[in-house]
């Protein structure tokens, strides 16, 4: 550094001068060490710390997609969206002691006692979000209100809108519909490839199941600038979430509806459908539940209540296999009449008992039907001369004919959880239990006891392929794909997957059967008879547990009652819709079944529900 | 009105241009750390009122300013005021409508009381004159430091920098360097226990900034991180993440030159400090260049003033020293800072008319 002086000439006789100018020196060293520390600070150190400003001020929120809705054939929502307040909390933030006095503060505005919320806190931390942590769902707008004027004193706490599912119909869809909860830590691992965050929900049944890569939309992301209290300054970019697809269903709201308050608080299904082309207008089983319940979780207690209930809520009756008892009696009379094993006219002898062998197989009326054609015995569900048929036909034509009838495999409506029932036959029988097959369980099969079992849908698509001329459809209740603008993405349709074996003829009669068994002086499902349309049915009562006597339902504990049964179909010369009524537990089909099904059938007919 | 014009041709433009080039870094800092708000406004006032005092000053015979009455009176009243405000427990005169820090003022008076006694002496100090410093001089400092400390400490390194200046004989020098070294092993221990709790802290989070991050710490790292983040060529007017974000503590008055770095990054704080390096070396030239005595001791105790606020406020921001809380000259918010800066650029003024006049 050279200092040049002007006026010094000598500065030896000037020490004041000299001093300063070591003084000037010494400045110049400490500001050399200055510079030399920004320069290392900024320009080699640089890109370290605007590394660590940026973690420090900058947060990637993610933006939940509200799901597609779902609606019925006229455009109402079985599952919409509705706006809710979720509270999440920055655990970056809330560190500490500063962290904890948030969370006490958080917990007196909340009414909550702080070490439970802490408790939850750190549960929730361990999920494992980087910056989200979910701490209270659906807050209610006063709460919202409070925690945002107080927003100062809760840094690191953020409420954020989130749309939240609704169900409109609640309970009486609950099956139909299914339901929505967060994904667990445990299904996180295994999701998360597939774009799933710790608070995101999964659609767990029905058709929030089935369609849950259709509904679920793509989450966006936003970047903000997050200010020392943890609170968003300034959105950075932001990527806005994709709405997820719609679906439009064939199902009828106001069916489901009335179906759900028709079988409460029994426990069944009700399946509807129309026979032409195999839609389903209803999928109904009860009892359910509150699908609003499963978005905020339940508690110990509750959960034990409900798995509990003998009365199932969580089961949907509606695709679970069951003794289809007297019902089935119309496929084994199908078998008999297209082997030609039998004439119609043919009269059988009905004492109240079957002999086969030495054992005696009982009908339910314990004096006999006296003498009985094929008509009369559908109408007054006679055993003994469907035990007769069992017999002539023998389980390998039975069975065949069964599942020909779309019985013991499932109905390619691929509702979660559905089950295919059995056809029992030798075959099954010998690797199951190892014993050849009894001639005396072909005759039970024949009346739809023994091993048999069917859901309520396949009931509802066969009744309807008797009656629309052998044609058995795939059931379909998806009409068409909706993209959130409205636009029709995909369209669906009736899917025949075969015929009935069973010619014109036997049809016609098998029909005649079902309209006597309604509208016949001992017509056993007379209570489903309606004045000015003509309905067909068929009563059926399953037998639970075994007896060898018979012993009024109403008498037996609840477990140990028969399943009612009836499965109708109207009008009669035109058909349109066909019932499948399933009451478990319910004792008579006749008593307990087909008069639901009446009144469901009067309101369908003669009911004010607004038309399509 | 010629007599002006002259005078004004006369002034030094070197350091009147590093001034205004600085306290265009002030008014610029200001806008971005209180984006415009009442801090801002504020500042805009202070730096006007200021002005105007440093032209008048500058413009003025500070021979006749300086007057041992003036000054000596100057002095008393402060003095009073001081014991006025400790007794009350406050550094802050409040006013009708502002508020100032005679602490501030007692860096000038200092000065002025330091440089006229000093006046007065020959070529080095003799006892009698140092204890004629000290007698005026620590009942000052004491006085400030027990409101201020950090304020006191500056007020006491600007009267040592008088002694040292003064001509002390070297030996003299070297035994006091070893006085202070003995007792500060022997009493170090002591005071660190008579410190204030928030002293020792500053002290603990200096030496260890990372494991005090959350409290005592934090205004360290969030100031490195502010600097650091600014790079070579800074994130832009008012676009620091630090101090928008309000990551930054005292961002108007302590660590306004963090604000100043992350913004303009290096090439920009590298030029403040020039500029400060260059009004420091202005005056001190001033000093050597003419040969009236008190002229050139308020020339050295303006360029010490100057040269200590900027070590001790930059040093803490770029983790040299430990933070204190000073203004940095100019660019930190302060009514009190801005009027004793620009009265002090302008009394140097007044002196750099003298240049071309010999005793």
């Amino acid at each position: 550094m050279s200092l040049n002086f002007r006026n010094i000439t000598e500065p030896d006789k000037d020490p004041f001068a000299r001093r300063l100018k070591f003084i000037t020196v010494l400045v110049g060293v400490v500001f050399s060490a200055l510079l030399l520390k920004l320069f290392f600070l900024q320009v080699i150190k640089g890109p370290y710390y605007r590394e660590l400003a940026r973690k420090r001020s900058l947060r990637v929120v993610s933006l939940p997609a509200p799901r597609g809705n779902i609606y019925d054939r006229r455009g109402l929502l079985l599952a919409g969206n509705t706006p809710s307040f979720a509270l999440y909390v920055d655990p970056r933030v809330l560190k500490g002691q500063r962290g904890d006095l948030v969370l006490r503060r958080l917990a007196k505005i909340l009414g909550e006692e702080f070490p439970s919320l802490k408790q939850r806190y750190l549960v929730a931390r361990r999920k494992g979000a980087g910056n989200q942590v979910l701490l209270v769902e659906d807050l209610d707008r006063d709460m919202v209100a409070k925690i945002e004027a107080r927003r100062y004193f809760l840094p690191g706490v953020v409420i954020q809108v989130e749309p939240q599912r609704f169900y409109p119909l609640g309970e009486a869809a609950f099956h139909l519909v299914g339901y929505v909860s967060r994904v667990n830590a445990k299904e996180l691992k295994r999701l998360s490839s597939r774009g799933f965050g710790p608070d995101d929900f999964l659609g767990r049944s029905g058709l929030e199941a089935q369609f849950e890569e259709v509904l679920r939309g793509r989450k966006g992301r936003r970047l903000v600038e997050v200010d020392a209290l943890g609170r968003i300054r300034r959105v950075v970019t932001e990527e806005p979430p994709q709405i997820g697809k719609s679906i439009l269903l064939t199902v009828d709201s106001v069916f489901e509806k009335e179906a759900y308050r028709l079988l409460s608080p029994r426990s069944g299904a009700l399946v509807l459908l129309d026979p032409r082309d195999g839609r389903l207008l209803s999928l109904v089983s009860a009892p359910g539940l509150d699908p609003h319940r499963f978005l905020k979780g339940f508690s110990y207690e509750e959960w034990k209540q409900i798995t509990r209930d003998v009365k199932n809520p969580l089961l949907n009756k509606a695709i679970l296999p069951y003794h289809p008892g007297s019902t089935f009696k119309l496929v084994t009379a199908m078998a008999a009449l297209e082997k030609g094993l039998i004439s119609p006219t043919k009269e059988v002898n009905c004492p109240g008992y079957y002999r086969l062998g030495r054992r005696l197989f009982r009908c339910w009326k314990p004096w006999g039907h006296g003498k009985v054609d094929l008509i009369k015995a559908i109408e007054v569900s006679c055993d003994t001369y469907f035990y007769y048929l069992g017999e002539l036909v023998g389980i390998d034509t039975l069975s065949r004919f069964a599942r020909a009838c779309g019985f013991g495999r499932k109905t390619g409506l691929g509702f979660p959880g559905e089950k295919a029932g059995l056809v029992p036959d030798r075959e099954w029988k010998l690797k199951v239990f190892k014993v050849p097959w009894q001639k005396g369980e072909t005759l039970n099969v024949a009346i739809g006891q023994g091993a048999l079992t069917v859901t309520p849908l396949q009931l509802a698509r066969f009744l309807g392929a008797v009656v629309n001329g052998g044609h058995l459809f795939v059931p379909w209740y998806v009409y068409q794909v909706l993209d959130p603008y409205g636009e029709i993405l995909e369209e669906f349709g009736p899917r025949k997957e075969g015929n009935l074996p069973a010619s014109r003829r036997t049809l016609r009669l098998l029909e005649k059967g079902l309209v006597a068994a309604v509208n016949g002086e001992e017509g056993t499902g007379r209570a489903a008879r309606l004045k000015k349309v003509l309905v067909g049915g068929k009563t059926g009562t399953a037998q639970v547990v075994g007896m060898k006597k018979r012993i009024k339902s109403e008498k037996l504990p609840y477990l140990k009652r028969d399943h009612a049964w009836f499965i109708a179909y109207a009008p009669a010369q035109k058909p349109e819709i066909v019932i499948v009524v399933f009451v478990e537990h319910g004792g008579h089909g006749g008593s307990a079944a087909a008069p639901l099904a009446g009144k469901f059938l009067k309101m369908y007919f003669e009911g004010k529900w607004p038309r399509i | 009105m010629a007599s002006y014009l002259k005078k004004f041709s006369r002034l030094s433009w070197p350091l009147l241009l590093t001034t205004l080039f600085l306290v265009a870094a002030g008014v610029l800092n200001q806008a971005s750390a209180s984006l415009g708000g009442v801090f801002f406004k504020k500042q805009l006032l202070w730096f006007s009122l200021g002005g105007g005092l440093l032209l008048l000053l500058a413009l003025f015979d500070y021979q006749k300013l300086l007057s041992p009455r003036l000054v000596f009176g100057g002095y008393v009243l402060l003095l009073v005021l001081l014991i006025f405000l400790t007794l009350k427990h406050t550094r802050w005169l409040r006013l009708p409508g502002f508020s100032l820090q005679p602490s501030e003022f007692a860096k000038l008076f200092l000065i002025f009381i330091s440089s006229l006694i000093l006046s007065r002496q020959e070529e080095s100090l003799r006892l009698k004159t140092f204890w004629q410093l000290s007698l005026f001089s620590l009942p000052l400092i004491g006085l400030v430091a027990i409101t201020d400390l950090d304020q006191g400490g500056m007020l006491f390194l600007i009267y040592l920098s008088f002694v040292l200046g003064a001509g002390i004989s070297r030996r003299l020098i070297l035994g006091g360097l070893i006085l202070v070294f003995v007792l500060g092993v022997s009493l170090g221990p002591y005071c660190w226990k008579l410190l204030k709790p928030y002293q020792r802290a500053r002290v603990e989070a200096f030496l260890n900034p990372e494991a005090f991050a959350l409290d005592r710490g934090y205004q360290i790292i969030q100031a490195l991180i502010a600097v650091g983040s600014g790079g070579l060529k800074g994130l832009g007017f008012k676009e620091g993440l630090s101090s928008r974000l309000n990551y930054l503590p005292e961002k108007h008055t302590d660590l306004a030159f963090a604000v100043w770095a992350e913004e303009w990054g290096f090439i920009g704080s590298s030029l403040v400090i020039l500029a400060f390096f260059f009004l420091i070396y202005q005056i001190l030239k001033l000093g050597i260049q003419i040969r009236e005595p008190l002229g050139r001791y308020i020339c050295y105790g303006v360029a010490a003033m100057f040269f200590w606020e900027v070590f001790i406020n930059i040093g803490g921001i770029l983790h040299l020293l430990p933070v204190a809380s000073v203004p940095l000259p100019f660019l930190s918010y302060g009514g009190s800072s801005v009027l004793v800066n620009l009265a002090a650029i302008g009394l140097v003024l007044s002196i750099s008319q003298r240049r071309y006049s010999f005793r």
